[in-house]
């Protein structure tokens, strides 16, 4: 006689394993009314937490979105910046170093820039803009251009007081194609163009800063004399030799500040991860304290809970069972707190942040009047979810455990 | 069907170690009605605890239904308590916040069963309990005979072999006591063990029962 070992999964084996589903799925019900039914004790819980998660949650979107516009604009940047320092401070690099940085190997070409911030008053409010201008016949090496045209056209070479804006910008000054825009920075310098084109923002930190001319026309707004300039960009013949070339720069004119486009990046990304970094170390203490408030209000349980964990124990209900219900509390709270946070993170971060961009993210001096640039993406979310239930269910585990293992007995008596 | 034998329970009541139940050994056949009669503080209350497997001993060893269940972990007891017992509780102890149905059912649902079928089951017992009407309503709006009624329904809902009940007729009105006197005696009709503790001597189940065995000083006076 042969004995069969494996025992099979007859029907009576799957009417288990449904049986099994069904008594989870009515613990999940009974734990989401527990939760209605102590509901003062459930929003004590669940307003903090909403109000974590929704700073964690705008913190990391406009982050995100800060870091995205800088990773998308280091595809637009040249292998190496040099730029002019004088008396310790960043100043003019002349039309000799840039022949003689032409010399160096592996420099295939040096394309000067004239740049500088304009200091304006828009509306009574203080803003502050980029005036950029740029060798027409080289706009940008390998035309790789970080914008794209909107409406009306880009420079072309030979245009005088002309200029394309970024959208942004033209919003701010109500401009369009066609008009001529006066500006007067608060520094006393003026200028007249007129806006050829508006280019939109596949890269918000330019599209919503940006006024682009010509090299010579930026030159004459800014004081420049005809040999000078802001910066040069330096291409490489092979990106691998952006550092090679820059080290010889950097050797060679003791009097520049030489950065790569890797540099660059970092510099924006670590701006506001810093400013964001402060924001962490606040964040990391409203999640202890919700974290205290889970744990005060799960530690220590009422009379009314304990004799209710008793009353399920008595007439049969597992330990497993009990610390299961109370988990899923603490779930569905979690899940529920942390997606309401998310979503109210969201909306805050879409409507750029009011009342603490200024302070907290640095926005204000970078896009004036403008929202700031939003990522919301797969991965940040499910971070957001980890950080939001995780803890909140390890908090409540032993607690959980403690209220199950109690003898029905003593719970009942409280 | 219940055996105890030479159980003794100690509580620690902050300092002081206290003797609920003093090497008592009792047993109670299949389908007897059997009442624990005593003081107050006697152990009446703590053997139908410890039958009930709401708390263990502290020495001795007991059998239900013909198996040792003494030494089981938390999770085979809980297991006997909810197919082998039903307890009637002296505060009745329904949950309030939730209705009257739904405490009858909460043995039911951690083992699966519907809502539909778990409602259908729970007034059918609310039903033979003259408590239908109320079954929507919450715990807390019932009167004190209409609780004992639902506390009684919750008990019988997973159909157990024996029924444990703690001073079940103290709490409740003189017009209700004869009918919870009548279901029990209709139970001991339908074969159940029932071990039912009270603290009056002439109980109005005196005609029910099979025999009472006293408790003094967590002692059996007469076995």
């Amino acid at each position: 006689m042969v004995k069969e070992l494996t025992p099979r999964r007859g029907v009576a084996g799957i009417d288990k394993e449904m049986k099994d589903i069904a008594g989870h799925i009515n613990l999940w019900l009974m734990a989401s009314q527990n939760l209605r039914r102590h509901r003062g004790k459930s929003l004590a819980i669940l307003i903090p937490l909403v109000l974590v998660m929704a700073t964690a949650s705008f913190m990391m979107f406009t982050r995100g979105g800060f870091v995205k516009d800088a990773e998308i604009a280091k595809g637009f940047l040249p292998d190496v910046t040099v730029q002019g320092i004088e008396a310790g401070r960043v100043g003019k690099i002349s039309l000799t170093i840039k022949k003689r940085i032409e010399e160096i190997p592996h420099v295939k070409m040096v394309i000067p820039r004239v740049w500088g911030y304009l200091p304006l008053k828009i509306g009574g409010v203080d803003a502050a803009f980029t005036l950029m201008g740029l060798d027409l016949n080289r706009p940008v090496y390998n035309g790789k251009l970080p914008w794209t045209i909107e409406r009306g056209a880009f420079l072309v070479p030979g245009d005088r007081r002309k200029a394309v804006l970024g959208q942004g910008v033209a919003l701010s000054f109500n401009a369009g194609v066609g008009d001529r825009l006066q500006i007067e920075d608060t520094l006393g310098n003026k200028g007249e163009f007129e806006v050829v084109g508006i280019f939109n923002n596949t890269v918000q930190i330019y599209s919503t800063d940006l006024i682009l001319v010509s090299l010579p026309d930026a030159g004459e707004f800014f004081g420049y004399p005809k040999d000078e300039f802001s910066d040069l960009l330096v291409y490489a013949d092979s990106p691998e030799n952006a550092d090679l070339i820059a080290r010889e720069i950097a050797g060679r004119f003791r009097n520049t500040r030489v950065l790569t486009g890797r540099a660059l990046t970092d510099l924006v990304k670590e701006a506001f991860g810093r400013r964001g970094g402060t924001f962490q170390a606040m964040w990391l203490i409203l999640l202890e304290t919700v974290l205290l408030l889970v744990w005060a209000q799960s530690a220590h349980l009422s009379v009314d809970v304990s004799r209710e964990i008793g009353i399920l124990k008595a007439v049969g209900w597992q330990t497993g069972e009990i610390i299961e219900m109370r988990m899923m509390e603490s779930l569905i709270l979690g899940l529920g707190g942390t997606s309401i946070g998310i979503l109210a993170g969201f909306l805050y971060a879409l409507l750029g942040t009011p009342g603490i961009s200024g302070y907290c993210l640095g926005c204000a001096s970078i896009y004036p009047k403008f929202p700031v640039p939003v990522n919301c993406d797969f991965q940040s979310i499910v971070l957001l979810f980890i950080l939001g239930v995780l803890p909140l269910m390890a908090i409540s585990a032993i607690p959980a455990w403690l209220a199950g293992v109690v003898d029905p007995d003593e719970a009942i008596r409280g | 069907m219940i055996r105890v034998e030479k159980a003794t329970k100690n509580y620690q009541s902050g300092k002081v170690k206290v003797r609920a139940l003093d090497n008592v050994s009792l047993e109670v056949k299949k389908g007897e009605f059997v009442v624990l009669s005593g003081p107050s503080g006697s152990g009446k209350s703590t053997m139908l605890n410890v039958v009930g497997c709401l708390t263990r001993i502290t020495e001795g060893r007991l059998w239900l239904a013909d198996q040792e269940v003494s030494h089981f972990p938390d999770h085979f007891l809980a297991a006997v308590r909810r197919e082998k017992i039903g307890f009637i509780f002296q505060q009745f102890n329904l949950l309030s916040g939730y209705s009257t149905w739904e405490n009858v059912s909460f043995p039911l649902l951690p083992l699966g069963i519907s809502e539909k079928e778990r409602r259908i089951r729970a007034m059918k017992l609310l039903e033979e309990l003259n408590l239908e009407t109320r079954a929507d309503f919450m715990a807390n709006e019932l009167s004190g005979g209409e609780q004992q009624r639902a506390a009684i329904a919750r008990a019988l809902i997973n159909d157990p072999g024996i029924i444990l009940a703690d001073e079940p007729l103290s709490n409740i009105d003189m017009g209700h006591i004869r009918m919870v006197s009548d279901l029990l005696g209709e139970l001991k009709k339908r074969g159940k063990t029932i071990l039912v503790s009270s603290h009056e001597l002439q109980t109005p189940m005196a005609s029910l029962l099979d025999r009472t065995v006293y408790f003094d000083s967590g002692k059996i006076l007469v076995p």
